[in-house]
């Protein structure tokens, strides 16, 4: 403001003493002023000149005047601060020498508007100091004119802005590195990014080193506006390495981890810093002015430097500079941790994905939606087009893309099987069909288990689902087998049974000699082979599904009773007691629960130790019946408490007796208790026998 | 006398079968005529009259329970009890749904195989 009014007065007065004529007074410091140069501006404007000239070197500003063709005719004694130039240097030449090329012609044709009567705003224009230095400038120019109304030339304030024009752009600059750097990922071409932003505005070099494996420091980025130099640096750069056994600025930076900043190179750093007389030569000739090297540290870890240097632009770094270029490294660091962590998260999906490939399988994964409560697909592996014929995009094209695939006849069992894994929490295998797209029906196996969030909800499930049409096929013919083999096993049984009998009851007569025993062991093995050949055909048709019960209410009590009557002979040198009661009658096959509880006792029977009370105990829970056949042999480890009850399935322990069986007993007698709507389990330790429970529903007659 | 005497029809594809069978119930007092093809089923017995009549489940020319449904239907021979013989220990309910009077899983017990013929040809 000060400025201004100043201008304006000075403009009005000027305006005024040229029409005074008063202007030989003050010929004697206009002489004394410009006793050196050739120049004569117009009189009018001299005569201006002569009469202010004193009030005008008190001003704290830089003020000049300049004639009609740029000339300067006047430079006051704080110009000659702002710009290095003594009036002497200046007065008579084109004032258009001190901007910067670029900002000349917009100068020129800036002051010609003016003469027109244009705007007189403030500029910022880019001007050059003596020594080479730029700086900003804030000029107020206004045009000189006579009394009468013509032009004498302009008259200009000069206000010297770098640090806040610095600021301003630095600011920019900031936001266009932090703008760079959230970019991409790359982390190498981000730092190359940046270079090309930082040069020439910051810097004329840029340079980022990294130390790589070997513990040399690899040039990763180098940047400087003119091509040539770049390829010159790179080639210096080779021939003179930098690692750790080198007295490089920054190697020590990367050492101590503290940047460096030099806001004046000196001849007597560059002998300390260079290697030899060539490489003194060589550093030389770049002319350094200044110099800031920041350890880029990634991870806490120092992994390289940023190095910025001006040379050619004379610019001198300030301290605000300094900060700057921490700041810019910090968060360049910041940006290579992240796009590290980024790359190692991308290997581990890369990984994962190479793994979920080579499954053979489809690997799945749903989440059960908020609302509707149905499972949505959230990923499929590749593998799905190769069991179902439907692309992977094709599965996500509907979030139940996944039930779409199902047979329609299973879709409610499978649907079922997923929820009821879900509410379990437990792992779960369920098996039904699916129908290609090529219409090809299909057996699979879909193995899940539930998602938990970190407060241990329930949110989804994920697991594989394969191809077992092959196995399922296999199964099937072996069930079919199993199931036609024990069939022709019984015809001839069922005549060796009859004659057998009719032998014995004809040879034997009532008799109790050695023949007649011989007939009734040769009956009882009969027995025992039909038992065995029975329960093959039950393995098959419960696999089969086609197991059949006819239901009907009765007692279990007296079943039991009876069953436990009729064993006590054969129990030898076993004891079977049985306690309790059920006075409720439940619902079920008789023939096929006697054989369960036939199955339970004879198992107890072969394990108990000689001398053992077998206890059979009975009791009526809330809504079933409770049986229980405990012995106290050797009992069971916990680890098989779940697989004796599998087909096939047998203890081995190689330090236990083995005996005969064929791994069918349990399983059977499971699966029958299971179609009854009741459970079997196992209390057992090792060493301490073994209790059998099962459970049968009572009936709902009253 | 003559009049006392049981007949028995046993109707099974396997002949090892019909004549162990036969034997063991003709031991007994039982007259006995066996078939092996369950086509002739109806006609022997409309012709034979038997007390009893053995059937086998699974036979190889027509399923047993659909010649139950044909006897059961058929008047004259309605009313002759049909003891169904298989070795399918689960097939009691289908025989039985079928119209079967009694089912008796092959290998059976004699005794009780002449319990049942006891049972059934009382009339």
């Amino acid at each position: 403001m000060i400025v201004t009014a100043m201008q304006d007065y000075l403009a009005q007065r000027l305006a005024i003493s040229s029409m005074n004529k008063r202007t030989n007074k003050y010929s004697s410091v206009m002489a004394k002023n410009y006793q050196k140069t050739r120049y004569n501006p117009n009189k009018k404007l001299q005569n201006l000149i002569e009469l202010h000239s004193g009030i005008l070197d008190q001003v704290t500003e830089a003020i000049f005047i300049i004639d009609l063709e740029g000339k300067v005719a006047f430079w006051n004694k704080e110009a000659e601060d702002v710009f290095g130039y003594t009036g002497n240097e200046i007065v008579g030449k084109n004032v258009y020498r001190l901007c910067n090329k670029d900002v000349r012609n917009i100068a020129r044709d800036y002051l010609n508007n003016l003469l027109n009567g244009g705007s007189k705003d403030v500029v910022k224009w880019e001007v050059s100091k003596k020594n080479g230095e730029t700086t900003w400038a804030e000029i107020k120019i206004q045009s000189l004119k006579s009394a009468e109304g013509v032009s004498l030339g302009y008259i200009g304030a000069v206000k010297d802005i770098t640090s806040q024009k610095r600021y301003e752009d630095n600011l920019k600059f900031n936001f266009n590195v932090s703008k760079k750097l959230a970019e991409s990922l790359d982390y190498e071409a981000t730092l190359k990014e940046i270079g090309n932003i930082t040069v020439p505005y910051f810097a004329d070099w840029y340079s980022v080193d990294l130390v790589d494996r070997k513990g040399n420091l690899k040039q990763v980025s180098i940047v400087h506006k003119d091509p040539n130099k770049v390829i010159w640096a790179s080639k210096l750069r080779k021939k003179y390495p930098i690692n750790r056994n080198s007295r490089s600025v920054l190697w020590r930076v990367i050492e101590t981890g503290v940047p460096e900043f030099y806001p004046f190179v000196s001849d007597k750093l560059i002998k300390k810093v260079a290697r030899d007389n060539d490489h003194l030569k060589v550093v030389k000739e770049i002319g350094f002015t200044s110099a800031i090297v920041v350890p880029l540290t990634v991870n806490g870890q120092a992994k390289g430097t940023i190095t910025f240097v001006t040379s050619s632009s004379k610019r001198r770094y300030t301290e605000q500079d300094f900060h700057l270029a921490q700041q810019l490294t910090d968060r360049a660091a910041v940006a290579i941790e992240n796009s590290l962590l980024y790359e190692e998260v991308k290997k581990e999906k890369e990984r994962i994905n190479e793994l979920v490939s080579n499954v053979p399988g489809v690997v799945w994964e749903v989440v059960k939606e908020e609302e509707g409560g149905k499972f949505k697909l959230s990923y499929v592996s590749d593998y799905a087009e190769k069991m179902s014929g439907y692309t992977a995009d094709e599965w996500y094209s509907t979030s139940d893309y996944w039930e779409k695939v199902i047979h329609p006849e299973d879709l409610e069992k499978a649907i079922d099987e997923s929820t009821l894994v879900f509410k379990s929490g437990e792992s779960g295998v369920s098996r039904y069909r699916w129908v290609k797209k090529t219409g090809e029906v299909i057996w699979v196996e879909a193995q899940s288990n539930v998602i938990k969030d970190k407060a241990g909800n329930f949110v989804g499930l994920r697991g594989v689902t394969s191809d077992i049409t092959e196995r399922v096929e296999i199964e099937n013919r072996k069930d079919e087998f199993i199931s036609m083999a024990s069939h022709e096993l019984k015809t001839p049984l069922t005549s060796l049974k009859i004659y057998t009998k009719l032998l014995q009851d004809k040879v034997t007569k009532g008799k109790k000699d050695k023949t007649a025993i011989y007939y009734s062991n040769m009956y009882k093995q009969l027995e025992r082979l039909n038992k065995l050949v029975n329960e093959l055909l039950n393995v098959s048709l419960i696999q089969t599904d086609k197991f059949e019960i006819k239901k009907s209410n009765f007692s279990l009590s007296q079943l039991v009773k009876a069953i436990v009557e009729s064993t006590k002979p054969n129990a030898r040198e076993k004891e079977i007691v049985l306690m309790g009661d059920i006075k409720k009658k439940v619902c079920g096959d008789p023939e096929y629960i006697e054989q369960v509880v036939n199955n339970l006792l004879a198992n107890a029977l072969k394990y108990a130790p000689k001398g053992d009370k077998i206890i059979v105990g009975l009791k009526s829970r809330n809504k079933d019946a409770l049986v229980c056949v405990e012995d106290h042999g050797f009992g069971i480890d916990k680890c098989y408490h779940d697989k004796v009850f599998e087909r096939f399935f047998r203890v081995y322990d190689k330090n236990d007796k083995t005996y005969p069986g064929l791994g069918m007993g349990l399983y059977i007698s499971k699966q029958i208790i299971q179609r009854h709507g009741g459970d079997m389990w196992l209390e057992s330790e090792k060493g301490k026998g073994s209790k059998f429970f099962f459970s049968i529903p009572f009936t709902d007659e009253k | 006398m003559k009049n006392n005497i049981k007949k028995v029809l046993i109707v099974d594809d396997d002949e090892a079968i019909l004549e162990a069978i036969q034997i063991a119930i003709e031991g007994e007092g039982y007259s006995v005529e066996t078939l092996t093809d369950g086509e002739e089923a109806l006609d022997k017995a409309k012709k034979y009259k038997p007390n009893v009549i053995l059937l086998d489940l699974l036979l190889s020319g027509r399923d047993g329970s659909e010649i139950v449904k044909e006897f059961k239907t058929n008047n004259g021979v309605k009313d002759i009890p049909i003891v169904m013989i298989s070795a399918h220990p689960s097939a009691k309910k289908s025989a039985l749904d079928s119209g079967a009077d009694h089912f008796l899983a092959k290998p059976f017990d004699l005794d009780e195989l002449f319990k049942v013929l006891g049972k059934y040809s009382k009339n």
